[in-house]
Order: structure tokens, then C-alpha cells, then sequence
């Protein structure tokens, strides 16, 4: 097995949000409510053929539109309504951390002692993965050729949430993330669902989604042996954002180093 | 793979888990062997995958990948996903690749891929989101239901829908004989290019300017012409320092995310950028590096040896790659005297909102009195920086990019200047800067202690210098000692850039602002230079430079150049014409509309068409008499004024008093809400057509492929537009043309501009750069998404070259020119003092109604206060005598008319999840910026006890929005900021209603308090100010949505 992992520079990192984004867009098809919320909306049948009626928020020619569909209408924003249809879980997370302050100083002059440094991080398919040990069911395991933190089935998760608890980065997702009032056996209670470092791409030889998305090259994805080889000297296994407390490193093997935003000339 | 089904998996559940636990170390693989792979992980390859690119207006373009199967968009990847072994070095994902020098790649000229952004990424939740329009709409009049109630709308026919349009544009035409103009509107191009087919026969009513560039592309005119260049972006390769001004690549629309990316290689291998800026943005935190500068200490006794007049340039051969001249400086032996003195700059110079103009002009300050100038391209190619300068005209006498610069008055240029007669060119003439009137004047003005205008006060260390630093210094927020540092390090390292970007343009004052970039730059003879550039960025390496496609050039420039089809019109800036549709004036006397329109003074010129049928006379005659112009219709195509305009409420009643309103878009956007018939457009995935950048350099093509059918009853633009106008056409019958091209049709590879034409390099492309050139057929382009012209480094195109270099090359013919071509402005050089702007005043002061303002602009270039700034945060005058014994009475601003006091400055900065106001329905990219809100900082919400996430409503006499507290220190103290592009949204709530004072009147005085709901949408143009003007036609050409007042409560105001 060669254990793949992330690359992240924050030097160069903007907070961009395309990592993001682009994993949603990849895994449109994986997120939690897909069966719930299915694209019905748009068509009527499974071809998702063209058609004209406008699926369940149509109206017949000559009646009364309905302004509830709309964002503009008045009251009625329907935001909950256009949430359905895409991805909520979060598989990739970028945080953004603000030090110092930028103040107003004698002779009215502003004393800029302001940074910003941001991180994103997905899951980091642990060598150690305390996911896979609190799972009760034994839905997640790790890909023999990758050593990717996978899960099992979507069907199987019983959404106790174990494992969202224990991992310190915060990887497993729920779509609704207050899944625990949902009844067991309720068909829209949300299942847990986690980066699969694009094993679909990664086994084509693409990148994993958010690393080919991101314009400013912060991201990168490999066997990690080979990553570190290829970045060398300058990075580091932890970085100090993460000693705030916020997001602990944990002691499960993340498979990620970073390099640091490099200190900036300031007053 | 069998399914593994829940029941199955808990019956093995124990065992697993137990087995699982044991099991779980680093050095036992095969405990993690899974009971059954997950079953969806198999990469799909019955997906098909077509090239696409952005599609609205962020100005940008990219290559998008889009995977569709079914007949369905299922994912959007973008120009980096491409196979790790495919990698080159520029994607710096390949490890074999990764050793090699990306910045050197990066040299050759290659673009580098063009990756999407944010917004890119939701493009597919946007096309299937249930709030699409999805058929035709009429808005159903008998049920006397309000403009803006969207349930008064009914489903109906596209024959229906188009027959009810075209009898109401056929009712607008049929009044042009009682009225001798069509009261009809719109505005963007799509507009344009629809109806001037016929207004161009008639005159119309004129939504004039820009909303992105309008102030840059005002300034351009006779500052340094319409025809102005920036140099091309791989040029930033030849910059030592960049100076990033109100900016930031990241976040904004019309820079391709591979600007930033170019960016932080240069930061990476050691070029220092500063960004000065309102705000901590992305270029201030991640981009910009700071650096440090060394000079001697000014000294007050160096004044005299310094103003000899002589400056220190010094003349250096042209390098042999390179026909420019340098002029290099000693500037360690001349200008100052006493210790070294190293001042370390910041990454992020902060700077108070709209007052920007005031620190550029104290820099300029500091480099006039060190004596740092270059003397000779100042006296060689341009006019107004000397006292008294002389010269003769060699303005173009043609207009040029239909900007003519033509006397608005019968006037000499200074007393001994040459007779200019009204309406003619300057060509020719003498002219001489009148006494006062001159850059240098005004620079030493600013030392005078006992005038208003001067910025000296005693207490400021007792010397001019230093007075002067000391005031420039308490309003924008930068100490004495940065303000010298940055002017110093822009003018000593050579080559170096000022990226001015759109921010402090988008002011009242930004004329002005975006003026002083271009004397900035000139100033230290950054203007004609490889790796330097003319100071604004805002504008483009026109395409006939690159590309042979005069249609997408045409839309390069915003307002200056925005179409071949435009006609003669009563020109209303933007923003006055929620005012004019309501009261029918736009602050101009009907005299001086009346000459605006018979003389062109728009800067528009007339068809000829519209001389021939002897139309102009008719409708001045009929302005003249002082009748309100009249508004009934306008055809509305993909813009959304209430958002995008200035004073939203405003605009809401304006549109509210329409009697027509068409609208074509995808959404029902918070203007389509107001409309009377609504068509709905088939989306960016269900058409193809051709990908054109059309800001800043475009050097790439893109291909956009038609992914999916046309959904629901829309139809394409295309469509929409040809059928329209031919059914207008039959109805109104007054061309037999050919049917012009639609922008639809302009985008499409077909016809005489066709894709031979639009993919063809410009013969200036291919003199300069290179003619080793093959362009890809259609097919290939379609393959590949893409087409790229490189520029390398070493053969930049340097915008403003031709104005220096004889035997350059003319853009369009690729011949050479024997004379160095002219600067398309009243005096052909760059002004600082402009003939054309001292002849405008003029009228202003024989007009009664502008006296009272008459002074306020400007025909030298200078900072000019906001109109509600900083300034008057102090007292409600405009004199500057007594700042500092305010200073220490901080009262904020107090209105006028509401008698509040708003001790906040608020900035509408564009954003980054947002193209303008677009996408700010779609769901997917709301979630990701956890709700809009106003940021401010800390300090200012502690004083309001406001906390991180309290829902406060931002307030001033335009308007209330309700929006979530963002507490940072991403705003200096003072300063808050809302971003541009939120959808307006008013309350229906009883209880969420304020108080705001709107002038509805034709005395453009009165300002009337009305109940108006709470905007809980949060858009920031709510806040801003419809301005009053002095000249409509030419000062704020875009919205005055920087630096305005405002407060913050959690409380509802009142």
C-alpha cells in the first residue's frame, strides 16, 4: 500500500473556497440526502428529459404564478427549499484565523497590525484512524491501496455520530447536522458521509477534485512519501492555528503537512 | 459487489467492530480490510465531458469542463483537472514536472491554465435551482395589484408575451413625432445592440455611463484619451515593485484567477507588493509583502536647491531589447540632505474610503518638492504639470473610439492661447496653462496657510512639508512617514506598476482619483515603460492588439466604446436616472441639456443618420422649452437596476412609475419583479456560443459548448433578440436593414465576424511579438475549450509605447506610422490640466442654477473632497481651516436633511462569491459565505455593543438594511463595509419600516421623509447616494458607493 496524502500551503492559500466548492461539485451524486432530495424538481421522470411544465414548481399556462418560488418575492425566500438540491455536507473545510488588530492611533493614523492566515483541510486518512476504531457497525475501513478512510455503505451508518465526536478534524458529515433528532428509522434520517480523496479520480491518475481546482496551487494530493520528497525542506507537521484549540492534530496519524504563511514586513 | 444492506451490516455489527477495534494499528493492514468496499467509488465514464467557460459578467473568462450524461450536468471541473502524469510544470502537481522553474515557464508568455473560481462552480445549482423563470409572464393589470406583487403574474404564450412588447414599444415610437424623441430606455449591451438599430435613427433617452469603470473611462477622457492602453498582464513579469491600489485580483470580477497566481510567484521569488486599500483583503493579507525603503530625512532648508527647476533626470541610451528611454535619478546626493533614513513599509497600507485622491496627491506632493519627476517626458508628452507651459495642439482631429474631445465653449487656453471655436476640434491651436492652473501650482497651493484649499497647518512641526503631510495624513489614515516612503519607492524603483484597481473609483470623487493615477504614473515616467504602465488598470490592452475582433474590443472600455449600434441621445448618467424617470430632469438646466445633445458634449457622436432626417435641431428646440423629459418604457436584458443602480428605494418607485417595463433574464431578479412582461432565457449550458473576455488584456478564447437542451418554455438570447426586433421592425416599419447582429449572434463563430475573424492575432500582435502563429481550426478549439496568444516577457505590449516611439507599429493596419501616434485628448499629450474640462466650467459658471456648486470639479488634476466624506465628519462646510480643533470633536456626519449623525464611513467592495448582483439566488453559494453581513471593526462594535453575528441594521438617510454583524479587524476603526451585489429585499413585516428623505422633486432640492421597508436582503446600494452632480453627462460615471455615511444599531432606527 502506498498511504496517499494532502499538501497544504497556507503561504499561498486565500480562502478562496474553490476547493470546496469543486468537491461539492464532484460529489454531487455522494451527498447524504441525494435519494431525499433527488433533482425531481427539475423533471418528472428518471431521463431527466427536457420538458416544459416546470416539475412540481410549474403552473399551467394562464394561471397564477407562484411567488414563493421565488428569492425576490416578498416573505417568501425560499432558501430552505433550493437548499435541498446540492451538496450541505462540508467533505473539505476552510477555516480562517485573524490575529492582532488594526487600530486608530494618535494624529488619527491607522497602526495596520492585522493577519490572516486560513486552512483548509478535508479528511486526512489517518494511519491511525479513531473513526474507524468507534464506529459500532464497522462501516468505515481504510483502502488497502490508497489508505484512504473509506465507508462501507451509506446504507449501514446507523448515524450515532461516534465517529464525527472523535475525529479531531472534524471529517465525518452529516447533511443536517442536527441528524440526532431525526427517528432511527426515519428514511430522511442523514447518514454520515466523508472525503473518499476522490478514490473514483485518483484511480484514473486525475487529482483528487479540490486540489486540481485550486487556482493559486496551495493544494496538493499524493503518496505521501512522495509528496514530502517533492516539497522538501520548510514544512511542518503541525501549524499554530491548530494549538488554539480549535482544530487539535490528535493523536491518529493524520496523513498532512503544511508549509506556513511566511511572516509578511508589518509595523 | 453485493450490496451490504443496513439490517445485514448490524447483524455482523459485534463481530466487526470488536474485530475492528483489536485490530486498528499503523503495522497490521489487513485488520483494515473492509467487510465490503464502498460501492460508488468507480470513476464514471459514461459521462461526457465538453468544454465550456463563464458566462456573466465578471469580465473574466475560464475553461470549464462541464460532465454531462443523460442529457444532464452532473459536474463542473475546470482547467486543472487533468491527469497528475499530463501535468506541466506550470501546474506544479507533477513531482517530475515540479523542478523546474514555473516562474521562467511563466516568463515564455504562457497565461497559465485558467482555472475557475468560486462562482464558476456554481453554475449548476444555478441552472437547476426551481427559481428559474421558466415561461413567459404577463403581469395580469385588472387585478390592480402594486407594481413589484409577483403573484399578479401569469403563465402565458411566447406569442402572447411578445405581441403585448412589441405594442408597447410600437405605443413609445408612436410618440416620438409629439415629443421628438422616444421616451424609451435600457441598458448593457445586450440592450443596446437590440434596439439601436432603431434609435439610432431617433433620439432616445440615454442610459449613460458605466457601473464597473465608468469613473476610469470618464477620467480617460482628455486626461489621457479614450484610446488609452494598459500594457498586457505577463508584463507584470518586468515590474520590480508593484503597487496595488484599491485592488485585489482575488476576489474582484475582470481578473482571471491567473493574475493572482502570477502574482504570488513574483511575491515568491522576491518582488515586493504593497496594497493600500479600505480593506484587509485577500491581496493585503496573502499577496502583498511590504518592504522597506531608504532616503535622507526631508529637510526645509533643501526647498530652495531642490525648486531650481533643473529636476535630476538623467538621459540613458535606449537598451538595445527596448526603445524606450530611462531616465534614472541620483536621489541619494539631490533632493534632501541629513541622516539615511530607512522606513519599513507595511503589506496592507490602510486608507480612509474616497480618500484616496488625497494620498496620492500628498505623494505627488512629496516627489514635486524632492525634485523626483521626469522633467522631460513631462515637458515632451505632456501638458499642465508647468506653470504657464505653452504648446500647440496636435489633438487627433478625428474622433477616435467615438470619443471626441471638441470645445464645449468658444474660448482661449490661457490669454496669449489661439481662438477655439465651439464645437471644433483643438487641432492646432496654442495653448497656455493659465496662471493657477498648473499641476505644480496646485501641488505648492496646497502649502498656502490662510486659504481654504491649502492643507498647512502651523502645528503641524513648522514646516510646509511637513504641514502638508500632517493633513494629508489625519484624513486618509496614513502617517507622514509611509505617505513619503510610498512615494518614494514608486518613483526610485524602476520599472514599477501601480495596479489601481476599481475600488476608490467607484466614489463621487473617483474621477478625479482615477485621473491622479494616470498623472501618478506619468509623473515618475512609469507611463510608455515595460513593467510600468499609464496608472489605471482598469481598462484593457485593447484587443485589435492581440486579437483582429473589433466586436468584443467594442465592449472593452465600458461606456466609452460600448457598441457600434448606439445612437444619438439625451444623455442621463446612471446615476440620475431613477431621478429622471421620476421627475423628468437630471439637474442640468434644459439649456445646457439641450447644447449637451446638440453638440455632442457627451462625447458621443451623432449618427449621421440622425443629421440626415434633420432630427438633433428638433429635440433640442423641444428641450429647450423646459418640458420634463419623458420615460414610458424600457426594455430591461439581463440587468437588474434596483440591485446593480444607485438608492435602491429609489429606483423601486421609479420603476414603480414606469408604465412599461420588459425584462429578459433567468431569474426573477428584484427588478423582474417590477416588470410588465418577463421572458425567460435559456441558460449558459443550453447554447453554444463563443467565449469572450472582455477586460484587461484578453488573451485567450474560449469555447462553450451547448451541454444541455433548453429547459422549461425558455428560449435562447439569441432567439429572443432576433425575434423581437423583426417583430418590432414589422410593427414600426422603420428599417430596411439587414437585422444587426445580436450579442447573441456577435458571440457566435458565423457570418462576417465569424470565427476566422475572432481567432485571427492582430497584425500589431504578430509585427511585435510574433508571427509564428497557428491558430486552432473550430474543431480543434472545440476539443480543446481554449485558445491562448502568448506574450512573453521580453516582447511585452507596453499600452502606451506609440505615444513616444516613432515608426511604431498602428494596431490596425500592423504598418508603421512615421510620427509617434497622438493622444486621443483636447492637446494630444497627457493632461494634467485639461483645455476641454477649463472651457466645460466655463458654461458651469454662466448657468444659475450650478453657481452655488460651480468650483466643485475640476480642470486641473486634484483630490476633491467626497460629497459626503471624511471631511465633513467634522462640521457641515467644505472649508478645511479648522480639521484639527475638530479632530478632537469627532461628531461624525451630520446630515442636512435628517439631522442624524452618521459617524461611520461605509464601502460597497465587490465580491467574490457574487458576479455583480448575479448569483445571489443561488443557494449553494449563499451557504458558503454563512449569510451576507456589514464587517466592521472591533472596536466600533464594542462602542455599539454589537457582537460577532447580532443582526444590526446599517442605516442612512437612503435607506435601512438588516443584516448580521461580521466583527474583524478587516476594516480599519471608522470604516464598515457591505458587498456589493445583494439582492434588495424588502420586509413585508409592518413593524420593519423607517424613515428615509428621497428627493422626488423637480426643484432637485426638496428632499421629502417616507415610510420605506426595512431591506432585510441586505443590498449595499440601498445606502447609496443617487448624487447630485454638477455635470451629469460626465462626473460620476458610475455609483458613489464608496465612503458615504452610515451608522450601525442593533436597535431599528427611530
Amino acid at each position: 500500500m502506498s498511504q496517499w496524502g494532502f499538501y497544504f500551503n497556507q503561504d499561498r492559500c486565500l480562502g478562496c473556497l474553490v476547493c470546496k466548492m469543486a468537491c461539492k461539485n464532484w460529489n454531487e451524486k455522494r451527498r447524504g440526502d441525494a435519494q431525499i432530495n433527488g433533482k425531481d424538481y427539475i423533471a418528472g421522470d428518471e431521463e431527466y428529459k427536457n420538458q416544459t411544465d416546470g416539475g412540481k414548481y410549474g403552473v399551467s399556462e394562464g394561471s397564477a404564478e407562484n411567488p414563493g418560488i421565488y428569492m425576490a418575492s416578498d416573505g417568501a425566500n425560499n432558501y430552505g427549499e433550493f437548499r435541498k438540491y446540492y451538496m450541505k455536507e462540508d467533505w473539505r473545510r476552510v477555516e480562517t484565523y485573524e490575529y492582532g488588530a488594526v487600530t486608530l492611533d494618535r494624529g488619527n493614523v491607522f497602526t495596520p497590525g492585522v493577519d490572516r492566515r486560513y486552512i483548509s483541510v478535508s479528511c486526512n486518512h489517518c494511519s491511525d484512524p479513531v473513526c474507524v476504531k468507534v464506529c459500532p457497525v464497522g462501516n468505515i475501513y481504510k483502502d488497502p491501496d490508497t489508505g484512504a478512510v473509506l465507508t462501507v455503505s451509506y446504507d449501514a451508518c446507523i448515524s450515532c455520530g461516534k465517529c464525527k465526536d472523535a475525529c479531531p478534524w472534524d471529517a465525518p458529515q452529516f447533511y443536517d447536522a442536527d441528524f440526532a433528532r431525526y427517528a432511527q428509522d426515519d428514511p430522511k434520517r442523514p447518514k454520515m458521509t466523508k472525503c473518499t480523496l476522490c478514490r473514483d479520480r485518483i484511480s484514473e491518475g486525475l487529482k483528487p477534485a479540490c486540489v486540481a481546482a485550486c487556482w493559486n496551487r496551495a493544494l496538493d494530493a499524493g503518496p505521501i512519501e512522495e509528496l514530502r520528497r517533492k516539497y522538501g525542506d520548510g514544512v511542518t507537521d503541525s501549524l499554530p492555528e491548530f494549538k488554539s484549540g480549535d482544530t487539535p492534530m490528535g493523536n491518529t496519524g493524520p496523513n498532512i503537512f503544511f508549509k506556513a504563511k511566511t511572516d509578511r514586513i508589518r509595523k | 459487489m453485493p450490496k451490504i444492506t443496513r439490517r445485514g451490516l448490524l447483524q455482523l455489527g459485534a463481530v466487526v467492530s470488536a474485530a475492528t477495534l483489536a485490530g486498528c494499528s499503523k503495522d497490521d493492514d489487513a485488520d483494515f480490510t473492509p467487510i465490503s468496499e464502498q460501492n460508488d467509488l468507480v470513476f464514471d465514464k459514461e459521462a461526457r465531458v465538453v468544454c465550456s467557460s463563464g458566462a456573466f459578467n465578471c469580465g473574466s473568462r475560464c475553461h470549464h469542463k462541464v460532465h454531462v450524461k443523460n442529457g444532464r450536468l452532473i459536474a463542473l471541473t475546470s482547467a486543472g483537472d487533468i491527469k497528475y502524469s499530463e501535468c506541466a510544470a506550470l501546474d506544479e502537481n507533477n513531482p517530475d514536472e515540479f523542478v523546474k522553474d514555473t516562474l521562467a515557464t511563466m516568463a515564455e508568455g504562457k497565461q497559465v491554465q485558467y482555472r475557475a473560481c468560486a462562482r464558476g462552480y456554481t453554475y449548476i445549482s444555478k441552472t437547476y435551482q426551481p427559481d428559474r423563470l421558466k415561461y413567459p409572464l404577463l403581469r395580469d393589470e385588472t387585478l390592480g395589484l402594486e407594481k413589484g406583487d409577483v403573484s399578479a403574474f401569469r403563465r402565458v404564450t411566447w406569442d402572447k408575451a411578445m405581441e403585448f412588447a412589441v405594442n408597447r414599444v410600437k405605443d413609445c415610437f408612436d410618440r416620438q413625432g409629439a415629443l421628438g424623441y422616444i421616451p424609451g430606455s435600457g441598458r448593457q449591451w445586450i440592450h443596446f445592440n437590440l434596439m439601436g438599430a432603431f434609435y439610432k435613427k431617433f433620439p432616445w433617452v440615454w442610459f449613460n455611463n458605466n457601473e464597473s469603470t465608468g469613473n476610469t473611462d470618464g477620467a480617460k477622457f482628455d486626461s489621457i484619451g479614450g484610446t488609452s492602453k494598459s500594457n498586457n498582464r505577463t508584463d507584470r513579469f518586468n515590474s520590480k515593485f508593484i503597487l496595488t491600489w484599491g485592488q485585489d485580483n482575488s476576489s474582484t470580477t475582470f481578473y482571471q484567477t491567473n493574475a493572482y497566481w502570477m502574482e504570488t510567484k513574483l511575491r515568491e521569488a522576491g518582488t515586493p507588493i504593497v496594497v493600500i486599500s479600505s480593506t484587509y483583503s485577500d491581496a493585503a493579507a496573502m499577496l502583498a509583502t511590504g518592504t522597506d525603503v531608504t532616503f535622507k530625512r526631508w529637510l526645509p532648508a533643501d526647498t530652495t536647491a531642490v525648486l531650481s527647476g533643473e529636476g535630476r533626470a538623467v538621459y540613458q541610451e535606449p537598451r538595445v531589447d527596448d526603445d524606450l528611454p530611462y531616465y534614472e535619478y541620483d536621489i541619494s546626493s539631490g533632493g534632501a540632505t541629513g541622516e539615511e533614513y530607512t522606513v519599513k513599509i507595511p503589506a496592507w497600507v490602510p486608507c480612509r474610503p474616497a480618500t484616496d485622491g488625497a494620498l496620492m496627491t500628498a505623494m505627488m506632493y512629496v516627489l514635486y518638492k524632492r525634485g523626483m519627476y521626469d522633467k522631460k517626458f513631462l515637458e515632451d508628452q505632456c501638458f499642465g504639470f508647468f506653470k504657464n507651459q505653452e504648446i500647440i495642439s496636435t489633438a487627433p482631429e478625428t474622433c477616435q473610439a467615438g470619443m471626441p474631445v471638441w470645445a464645449p465653449k468658444e474660448g482661449t487656453i490661457g490669454d496669449t492661447g489661439d481662438l477655439i471655436e465651439f464645437g471644433k476640434p483643438f487641432t492646432g491651436k496654442k495653448m497656455v496653462v493659465p496662471d493657477g492652473y498648473s499641476f505644480e501650482e496646485h501641488l505648492l497651493s496646497l502649502e498656502n496657510t490662510t486659504d481654504n484649499g491649502g492643507w498647512t497647518n502651523a502645528e503641524d512641526g513648522g514646516d510646509l512639508y511637513s504641514g502638508v503631510l500632517g493633513y494629508a495624513s489625519r484624513l486618509t489614515g496614513v502617517s507622514r512617514e509611509l505617505i513619503e516612503a510610498i512615494a518614494i519607492k514608486y518613483f526610485e524603483t524602476r520599472p514599477s506598476f501601480l495596479e489601481a484597481g476599481g475600488g476608490p473609483q467607484r466614489a463621487y470623487n473617483g474621477v478625479e482619483w482615477c485621473w491622479l493615477c494616470f498623472c501618478f504614473a506619468a509623473m515618475c515616467g512609469h507611463t510608455n515603460k515595460r513593467g510600468g504602465g499609464p496608472g489605471m488598470t482598469m481598462y484593457s490592452t485593447p484587443d485589435e492588439m492581440v486579437f483582429n475582433d473589433k466586436y468584443s474590443s467594442a465592449w472593452n472600455s465600458g461606456s466609452s466604446r460600448v457598441n457600434p449600434w448606439s445612437g444619438k441621445t439625451i444623455a442621463v448618467n446612471l446615476s440620475a436616472f431613477s431621478h429622471m424617470a421620476l421627475t423628468g430632469t437630471d439637474w442640468r438646466s434644459p439649456e445646457q441639456m439641450a447644447q449637451d445633445v446638440e453638440f455632442e458634449t457627451t462625447g458621443y457622436a451623432a449618427p449621421d443618420a440622425l443629421k440626415e432626417y434633420g432630427l438633433v435641431k428638433p429635440v433640442t428646440d423641444i428641450l429647450s422649452r423646459e418640458k420634463p423629459v419623458e420615460l414610458e418604457c424600457i426594455v430591461c436584458v439581463h440587468a437588474n437596476y434596483v440591485v446593480s443602480q444607485a438608492n435602491s428605494n429609489k429606483w423601486v418607485e421609479a420603476l414603480k412609475k414606469l408604465k412599461t417595463l420588459i425584462v429578459a433574464d433567468l431569474h426573477m431578479t428584484p427588478t423582474a419583479r417590477y416588470a410588465d412582461v418577463v421572458f425567460p432565457i435559456a441558460s449558459n449550458y443550453e447554447s453554444e456560443f463563443f467565449g469572450d473576455p472582455f477586460i484587461w488584456g484578453p488573451t485567450a478564447k474560449f469555447y462553450h459548448a451547448k451541454a444541455i437542451e433548453v429547459m422549461y418554455d425558455c428560449r435562447t438570447e439569441a432567439y429572443f433578440e432576433s425575434e423581437l426586433w423583426s417583430k418590432i421592425n414589422d410593427a414600426i416599419g422603420v428599417s430596411n436593414e439587414e437585422v444587426p447582429p445580436s450579442y447573441a449572434e456577435t458571440a457566435r463563430p458565423s457570418g462576417e465576424q465569424g470565427y476566422d475573424t475572432k481567432i485571427a492575432p492582430s497584425p500589431y500582435y504578430t509585427k511585435l511579438v510574433t508571427s509564428d502563429v497557428k491558430t486552432p481550426t473550430w474543431e480543434e478549439l472545440k476539443a480543446k475549450g481554449f485558445y491562448d496568444l502568448t506574450i512573453p516577457t521580453d516582447k511585452p505590449i507596453v499600452g502606451m509605447r506609440d505615444i513616444t516611439v516613432p515608426g511604431s507599429v498602428d494596431p490596425k493596419t500592423g504598418e508603421a506610422v512615421e510620427e509617434a501616434s497622438k493622444v486621443a485628448t483636447s492637446t494630444g499629450r497627457i493632461n494634467f490640466f485639461s483645455p476641454f474640462w477649463y472651457l466645460r466650467m466655463q458654461t458651469y459658471a454662466e448657468q444659475d442654477y450650478l453657481k452655488k456648486t460651480a468650483g466643485f470639479r475640476t480642470s486641473t488634476a486634484k483630490y476633491i473632497p467626497n460629497r459626503e466624506g471624511y471631511e465633513k465628519f467634522f462640521r457641515n462646510s467644505e472649508a478645511a481651516d479648522d480639521y484639527d480643533k475638530n479632530l478632537k470633536n469627532f461628531t461624525g456626519y451630520k446630515s442636512p436633511v435628517s439631522q442624524r449623525n452618521y459617524k461611520l464611513l461605509y464601502l460597497a467592495n465587490k465580491p467574490r462569491f457574487r458576479a455583480q448582483t448575479v448569483l445571489d439566488n443561488v443557494a449553494m453559494m449563499k451557504d458558503q459565505v454563512k449569510g451576507h453581513g456589514v464587517r466592521m471593526n472591533s472596536a466600533d462594535a464594542a462602542e455599539r455593543g454589537i457582537k460577532d453575528g447580532d443582526l444590526v441594521y446599517v442605516y442612512n438617510d437612503r435607506g435601512c438594511i438588516r443584516v448580521h454583524a461580521e466583527v474583524s479587524h478587516r476594516l480599519p476603526p471608522g470604516v464598515v463595509s457591505v458587498e456589493h451585489g445583494v439582492w434588495y429585499q424588502p420586509s413585508t413585516d409592518p413593524d420593519e419600516q423607517v424613515t428615509i428623505w428621497m428627493c422626488e422633486n423637480k426643484d432637485n432640492k426638496t428632499y421629502t421623509p417616507k415610510r420605506v421597508p426595512v431591506d432585510v436582503g441586505g443590498c449595499a446600494n440601498t445606502l447609496t447616494d443617487d448624487c447630485f452632480t454638477l455635470d451629469p453627462t460626465f462626473c460620476v460615471q458610475t455609483l458613489a458607493a464608496q465612503g458615504g455615511p452610515c451608522e450601525i444599531s442593533k436597535y431599528k432606527p427611530e
